[in-house]
């Protein structure tokens, strides 16, 4: 067998390990048993490694935030001393099997959801949409305030416990028939899950119910399920980061596993070549801002590791799927599906789990190949929301993976198997 | 009698086959004109590096 044919064998088993996985939402538990080695006095992050003193300000304070969290420091500067001597240790959330979605902030007494790819074995853990009013929060946007803190812990001490507990009784939930009715209903599942909220909703109500809770624990939580937007997000992105990690050290394989920003540098990482990162300058979004007031100089360039959604091919693949999300970016629906078509050109297969009404029914492009996005100068499409710099969101958009990843990546390749 | 002269381009009806950015082609759609849009774009140009790779592994 030659080369060509290996690495076409080794893609299709990368990518069967998305197309076949089959992912769980199995239980909540701290992130200190949930996080393969999150240890003590360790912090994850956003993106590809990265120094606490090269970090933007933003990361920098969600870091410091998180040491107050944990009562590492009793204030922010004792954190930042603490941080800059290495006291506290920074690492990729990506480099674990987690994402980090946002900021990326994790330690290790927050409360983590655990995905569980059945085809697999593999758990992915995400850190848990934060409620309706505190949405963001410090995990997601570095900010902090003693209600934000307050907020996680309730979640963690006075929520998740019961929730963890009908997930326990009800043998989980399946995610992805989830995923792909709400494909069907709108969502391209990362910039929107208005369908997939209301699906779980609709699923786990009466397990809820007959939980035989006392009425005011039922209220929380059914207030937690029915009032958090974006719950959903938390379930995909573990879904994608599970297949990521059963897909992750393919020898041969050129499908990339993982995406992800920290506001300075954006890296991709690819089945073959392990932990390995192939990073650039992390490029702008372009989009629509919530105000006239805001411009692109507020704004961060690409922070966060949602786009681990795309990689699984969802989101910016799965633009056809969402016509309001077009609205949202500033595109017409045509648009939008010229974008799937064209993601189809780099992608190594298509996933017959998720078939889409805006393409005739015709299954969403998955499998991310590096060879075919340097051969068709076409870069993978990521929607995201889009941070000021200061924190907190500020509009939404598409940003592309940089050009500089994939041809670093093909060298390492090269490298590896010439 | 006036003599028409079939071959008079603004006596045809146009047809479009736009090879170029979108924007023409909307343009054009947008006065009425039946058009197509023509999916294509110049081949990338590689470095010899990038092709030297992509000829042994694509």
């Amino acid at each position: 067998m030659d080369i060509k044919e290996r690495i076409a064998q080794a893609n299709q088993e990368a990518v069967r390990h998305i197309i076949d996985s089959d992912p769980v939402w199995t239980g909540i538990m701290p992130a200190g048993e949930a996080v393969n080695g999150l240890e003590d006095r360790m912090i994850t992050h956003c993106g590809p490694p990265i120094a606490y003193k090269d970090m933007v300000e933003l990361h920098k304070r969600g870091m410091r935030n998180a040491c107050l969290f944990e009562g590492w420091a009793k204030d922010t500067e004792e954190a930042d001393a603490m941080l800059k001597a290495g006291d506290v240790k920074v690492v990729s959330a990506l480099d674990h099997n987690t994402v980090g979605a946002g900021a990326g902030i994790i330690t290790k007494s927050v409360a983590m959801w655990i995905v569980e790819d059945r085809a697999s074995g593999i758990r992915a853990a995400t850190f848990p949409a934060e409620g309706a009013k505190f949405q963001g929060g410090f995990n997601g946007w570095g900010i902090y305030s003693p209600e934000i803190a307050a907020n996680h812990r309730f979640m963690r001490e006075q929520i998740f416990p019961y929730i963890n507990d009908m997930l326990q009784k009800r043998g989980g939930v399946a995610v992805k028939p989830i995923l792909s009715e709400g494909f069907q209903m709108g969502d391209e599942n990362h910039t929107r899950q208005t369908a997939a909220d209301m699906i779980i909703l609709k699923q786990c109500c009466m397990d809820l119910i007959n939980m035989d809770w006392p009425s005011d624990v039922l209220k929380t939580v059914m207030g937690y399920f029915s009032q958090t937007p974006r719950m959903f997000h938390c379930l995909g992105q573990g879904a994608a980061r599970s297949a990521a990690l059963a897909a992750s050290g393919t020898e041969y394989s050129t499908m990339v596993t993982a995406m992800g920003g920290n506001g300075v540098e954006f890296g991709i990482k690819v089945a073959s070549l392990g932990d390995q990162w192939f990073t650039a300058p992390a490029p702008y979004l372009d989009g629509r801002y919530t105000s006239s007031r805001y411009t692109k100089a507020d704004a961060l360039p690409w922070f966060g590791d949602s786009c681990v959604v795309e990689a699984a091919g969802m989101g910016g693949l799965a633009a056809a799927a969402s016509p309001i999300t077009s609205l949202l970016r500033g595109d017409k629906l045509k648009e939008s599906i010229a974008q799937t078509r064209e993601m189809e050109k780099i992608c190594i297969d298509k996933n017959h789990n998720f078939p889409i009404p805006n393409l005739d029914f015709d299954f969403l492009p998955v499998g991310i190949d590096i060879r075919l996005v340097l051969k068709t100068g076409i870069s993978p499409v990521m929607h995201g929301g889009n941070f000021h710099k200061e924190g907190g969101m500020i509009g939404a958009g598409t940003a592309r993976a940089p050009m500089e990843c994939f041809r670093k990546a093909l060298a390492a390749f090269a490298e590896k198997y010439r | 009698m006036i003599k028409v002269d079939n071959n008079d381009p603004r006596k045809k009806t146009v047809k479009v086959i736009n090879i170029g950015l979108q924007p023409f082609y909307d343009e054009i759609v947008f006065q009425g004109v039946p058009a197509l849009q023509l999916n294509w774009r110049p081949p990338v140009k590689q470095s010899k590096e990038v092709q030297d790779m992509l000829d042994m592994f694509l």
